[in-house]
């Protein structure tokens, strides 16, 4: 049944007034810790920037501008391969206090570093999911995801590795209904079995896996999804960590390998996910990640 | 807001630009997170947004226009942000989704859900308009003065983002696809 257009203004209204508002004072602090090192702009200059320039003299400018640079540059770099190769540089995080990692001897705390931190080839550790700590390394070439226990490789199109407990799988993952989902059991083979119910994907028979000692079951997405047009919007396949997050199901010709593990009582489920079209190489190294895990 | 304040933190008084911060920086913090759906995200468009109202503030002609003025630094943090977002976008992702896991399927329940997939569904130019005017309450005319577009785009896009929304809440009363066929 269509709603009338009051309605749907009320259902917004009422849906934007939740959610949150404080702003957390580390935020603040950041921004006020900032105002030394952030010169306000003098009033004239949006004024200077209105005066008009002809041609000639923004060309006489942009000239002298450019040789000032050059000068610049061999005096203080000399050694510097001006016209040689772009040297790689991080992407820039507007958040960040340093947008690489620092190397790592001892395992550094995933969760200790902003969203999109290139990271640098070493070992850190997931301590999410609790009691565990989940030890693992990484190649060059890979950050942090938009969460604290997703790794991206850097690419555009992005190959995923995510670690996490699952609480609970959607009825149906192109289903427009949140909180409808049959339940799950808390074992490694309940989980496995539900998997292989999951409306609109097929999963292939679970098999024995080992990952850092610990057994369990690795089950691997089956292309193509049936789900066509999907009124929902994105399919979603299943709730994690606590229920606070969701995991969007795999679809097309994705590679997307879900390993459920029993970690002395704790159901650990670690997904590797590699979409068509990521550099050929991603998919070994996700591999190599997930057979470096130690688990304490 | 203090016009008092403005014009004390525009000559450069880092303490009154803290006052500023702090009685502003809750409204700001909670319009970026409706807009993007996202903490992290909402708390980095939010602190690039003091920041630039604090560089910028000198170019404010008229210290009691700071609310909209601010609105539309923010604005333009949170398409930054929008941008950083889909560039670590992959195929496969996780989304945070903060409702508490309850059981039961009431409509309220579903329609939140809904709301939220029809919302991240909507570019950022309409998820502004949608909170600008129906979580500030911003008359359309004061919506298209703080984005500095046309009151004419501004109803254009708003009609399009509640056309989505609706569809997006309407689709839970039609089976799917898949179900239909059964």
């Amino acid at each position: 049944m269509s709603r009338s257009d009051r309605d749907v203004t009320r259902v917004v209204r009422s849906w934007l007034d939740e959610g949150v508002t404080a702003l957390p004072d580390r935020v603040l602090d950041t921004v006020l810790d900032q105002l030394p090192a952030t010169p306000q702009r003098r009033s004239w200059w949006s004024a200077w920037r209105r005066l008009v320039m002809n041609n000639p003299l923004r060309t006489g400018l942009a000239a002298a501008a450019v040789v000032v640079i050059a000068i610049i540059a061999i005096q203080f770099f000399p050694g510097s391969n001006v016209g040689g190769p772009p040297t790689e540089t991080p992407p820039a995080s507007t958040s960040a206090p340093n947008a690489t990692s620092s190397p790592s001897p001892t395992p550094a705390n995933f969760g200790d570093y902003p969203s999109g931190t290139a990271l640098t080839p070493g070992s850190y550790v997931f301590t999410h999911v609790e009691p565990l700590l989940i030890t693992f390394t990484v190649p060059s070439g890979w950050e942090k995801g938009g969460l604290d226990w997703v790794l991206f490789s850097v690419e555009n199109i992005k190959a995923q590795l995510a670690v996490m407990s699952v609480a609970s799988l959607y009825e149906d993952p192109c289903g427009p209904r949140l909180y409808r989902y049959p339940p799950v059991g808390p074992t490694v083979e309940d989980l496995a079995a539900a998997l292989g119910t999951v409306p609109g994907l097929t999963f292939s028979a679970p098999t024995d896996v080992n990952v850092a000692g610990f057994d369990g079951l690795q089950l691997d997405y089956v292309p193509p999804d049936t789900f066509g047009t999907c009124a929902a919007g994105e399919p979603w396949l299943w709730r994690v960590n606590q229920g606070t997050t969701v995991q969007p199901a795999p679809g097309g010709d994705d590679v997307f390998t879900v390993r459920i593990l029993d970690v002395n009582g704790t159901r650990l489920v670690i997904t590797a996910s590699a979409p068509a079209g990521i550099p050929a190489g991603r998919v070994a190294e996700l591999e190599a990640i997930i057979d470096s895990i130690q688990i304490e | 807001m203090d016009t008092d304040l403005v014009v004390r933190a525009q000559n450069g008084d880092e303490q009154a630009f803290a006052s500023l911060a702090v009685a502003v920086g809750d409204r700001l913090h909670a319009v970026a997170h409706r807009i993007l759906r996202d903490i992290d995200l909402a708390e980095d468009a939010t602190q690039q947004a003091l920041l630039s109202i604090w560089r910028d503030l000198t170019q404010l002609r008229d210290p009691a226009r700071f609310d909209a003025w601010s609105y539309r630094l923010l604005v333009r943090a949170c398409y930054a942000e929008g941008q950083r977002a889909r560039r670590w976008e992959p195929n496969l992702r996780l989304l945070p989704a903060d409702e508490p896991i309850t059981a039961g399927g009431f409509s309220s329940v579903v329609d939140r859900d809904q709301l939220e997939r029809g919302f991240r569904r909507l570019s950022i130019d309409h998820r502004a308009v949608v909170v600008l005017h129906h979580y500030l309450d911003l008359p359309l005319d004061e919506v298209a003065d703080t984005l500095g577009i046309p009151a004419g785009t501004v109803r254009s896009r708003l009609h399009h983002a509640m056309r989505g929304l609706r569809a997006a809440l309407d689709a839970d009363a039609r089976p799917t696809a898949r179900k239909a066929a059964q």
